[in-house]
């Protein structure tokens, strides 16, 4: 409750030229920025051919708007066809509220956060599947935290570190409820902490460096089962875009590493003890105005203290960007994962977007 | 108590002398407030002279800039709605939020041209709305936008309210004197081809007429059916001039002037700093004159 009216005060109590509350209509200025995602996917692949043609892979609803001079809100409703099982196919659509929240607007320095969103760990977990570098979120990100990423309900604060360059510090408490990482636990939370810094080697270079951990730790008193989750990772970026004919060349090179413990006893499927680690390396060059190389590595299976077999996988990528609007990308995956034949596919996607389209995160 | 007499003066004394933490998101804007605040400001802008504000990214370094600032000066019409929300929200300054009283939009105090009007969709390019965002290109905008800008600071720093008023009369007769001189090199009708609408308020301002745009819609590269009716006009309309922005790419003017031999192709500077020797917005107008005008 203490904690309730100090959070109260600190929100309210900053001076702002707040809009009268009154006004609650003026055509429709204040209706929310409404916008679209449609991810359309053609897939050719060696293995899983139940889901091999032409899905619809994701379409996402974004909706955000200022609630008041206090808040933000933002919601993105995502939906996806289902994966078929081996030997139907599946046409059966799922939706899911990828990310609903809240978020201060008059708190000087920091922001405080509410309600289900992504993780903010590592450099890809957070982001949607429309802005991800690739077509599929890649093999490490699925090992670590499942298909659809980690997103859960929870509350998150983050704000600028008192440095000479841009250093920010995330700090978020979660509801777990992802089954790939988390016993179901109501008494127990998850907890994130994110240090991202970024440094201008010139007005054409930049550095990011972050580093990530997550924690997870349950006990039940009366059974005496303990469950135990920790994420480690760090990411590496660099980016070079010319500030003369930064339209048609640009260069990137990104790389993420993720170490994953999860410990328990019974409740876990009797004692379990996993250790498993990945790396993702990916570097993306602009061929002209409208067009994208890229090429990706990515390592499974560092660290790990089972005899699974190691992954080695390769990904190749060709977009065609017209607008900020569209792109078509086509990319091609050789999957190495111990059987005698490696995984190949062939993807093809067009993603557009329509409506109100919010900057993607640099 | 003496040592906090001592530290409490410096700490007044500080305050006092402090500039105005000014970020603005072009140069021309930068150089405009550094023309009224003189050594009153400290200013810095996040997009340089050789790059196109429509489509800057969301850098975190500028989201550190902005945590800092006292006053943002931004553009708007729909210029910078690609990256510069983002910055903002990542700053976590709320004083320089839009509608809040660290943050001037500049096209919210000047009338703008090219308004659309009726049914607008993106199906006609990177189209603004709002209004043409180029307004920093007519000089008698821009005096419009320095008096927006010496009324900001003065709210924010009454004290040296005198100081800006002095810069803003020094800057608006000097860019008066300039206007009636360089206004002499367009006494003859000028047709010109461009490759955006970037130089839009200049032309209006000196009366040149733009026959056409090399972008077929805006933001939309040029196609080839598109150019061949640009050659067209080119033979047709007896256009000496085609007038490329640095910081788009030339070779379809130079063909057309390859198709059209008496054409001329001129790359120009369209912001301060885009051009070695253009270090504010006298010598920017003074170059695109030199180059446009006769």
């Amino acid at each position: 409750m203490k904690l309730f009216l100090i959070l109260s005060m600190i929100i309210t109590s900053y001076s702002l030229n707040a809009q009268s509350l009154s006004q609650t209509s003026r055509g429709n200025k204040f209706n929310p920025s409404i916008g679209l995602n449609a991810l359309t996917l053609y897939k050719n692949g060696s293995r899983e051919v139940e889901n091999d043609g032409i899905s619809i892979q994701e379409i996402e609803l974004q909706f955000s708007s200022d609630v008041d001079a206090y808040f933000r809100a933002e919601a993105t409703i995502a939906l996806h066809q289902e994966e078929s099982e081996e030997g139907e196919h599946s046409h059966e659509f799922k939706v899911e509220p990828e990310e609903i929240f809240v978020e201060t607007l008059s708190i000087p320095n920091m922001t405080l956060k509410l309600g289900k969103f992504y993780a903010n760990f590592g450099k890809y977990n957070a982001i949607h599947s429309h802005a991800l570098p690739f077509i599929y979120r890649g093999k490490v990100q699925e090992e670590i935290f499942g298909d659809e990423g980690l997103a859960e309900a929870g509350i998150g604060l983050s704000f600028l570190a008192p440095a000479p360059w841009f250093s920010e510090v995330s700090i978020q408490a979660l509801q777990p409820t992802n089954e790939t990482l988390f016993v179901d636990s109501h008494h127990s939370m998850a907890y994130v902490l994110k240090w991202k810094n970024l440094w201008d080697l010139s007005d054409a270079m930049t550095l990011e460096w972050g580093l990530s951990g997550l924690s997870f730790s349950d006990h039940n008193h009366r059974s005496e089962l303990e469950a135990k989750t920790r994420l480690y990772g760090t990411d590496l970026t660099f980016k070079w875009r010319p500030t003369k004919d930064g339209k048609s060349s640009s260069f990137m090179w990104s790389t993420e590493y993720i170490q994953k413990h999860i410990s328990g006893t019974e409740n876990l499927d009797e004692n379990i003890n996993k250790k498993i680690g990945g790396i993702t390396s990916f570097v993306r060059y602009q061929l002209a105005q409208r067009w994208y190389a890229q090429a990706q590595y990515e390592f499974l299976g560092l660290g790990k203290n089972d005899d699974t077999k190691d992954i080695n996988a390769y990904t190749a990528l060709l977009a065609l960007i017209p607008t900020e609007f569209s792109s078509i990308r086509a990319q091609f995956d050789s999957i190495h994962d111990g059987n005698d034949k490696p995984e190949k596919r062939l993807s093809l996607q067009l993603n557009i977007s329509i409506g109100a389209h919010p900057a993607h995160v640099y | 108590m003496k040592v906090f007499s001592i530290l409490l003066f410096l700490g007044v004394s500080f305050a006092a002398h402090s500039k105005i933490k000014v970020i603005t998101t072009t140069t021309n804007l930068a150089d405009l407030v550094r023309q009224v605040g003189g050594d009153f400001v400290e200013v810095e802008s996040l997009c340089k002279g050789s790059q196109d504000p429509h489509f800057l990214e969301a850098k975190p370094s500028y989201t550190f800039k902005l945590s800092k600032a006292d006053l943002l000066v931004s553009i708007g019409a729909g210029l910078e709605e690609g990256w510069l929300p983002l910055v903002i929200r990542g700053s976590r300054n709320p004083d320089i939020r839009e509608g809040q009283s660290g943050h001037l939009v500049a096209s919210d105090v000047v009338s703008l041209l090219e308004q659309v009007k009726g049914e607008v969709s993106r199906s006609q390019g990177d189209v603004h709305p709002e209004g043409n965002p180029h307004f920093m290109l007519g000089p008698s905008k821009v005096i419009e936008v320095a008096k927006a800008i010496t009324s900001k600071l003065t709210s924010l720093d009454e004290e040296n309210k005198e100081n800006y008023n002095k810069g803003f009369k020094a800057f608006e007769e000097r860019m008066t004197l300039s206007l009636d001189r360089w206004k002499k090199k367009f006494s003859n009708s000028i047709k010109v081809i461009s490759y955006h609408k970037t130089l839009t308020y200049f032309y209006d301002e000196f009366g040149v007429d733009n026959i056409d745009v090399l972008e077929p819609k805006p933001g939309i590269p040029p196609t080839a059916s598109h150019i061949i009716g640009i050659i067209s006009k080119v033979k047709s309309e007896e256009v000496k001039k085609i007038i490329v922005e640095n910081y788009f790419d030339e070779t379809v003017a130079k063909r057309v002037s390859k198709e059209v031999p008496r054409v001329q192709v001129e790359v120009v500077p369209v912001a301060v700093y885009g051009k070695k020797e253009v270090d504010d917005l006298f010598t920017l107008y003074e170059y695109l004159v030199n180059k446009i005008g006769e």
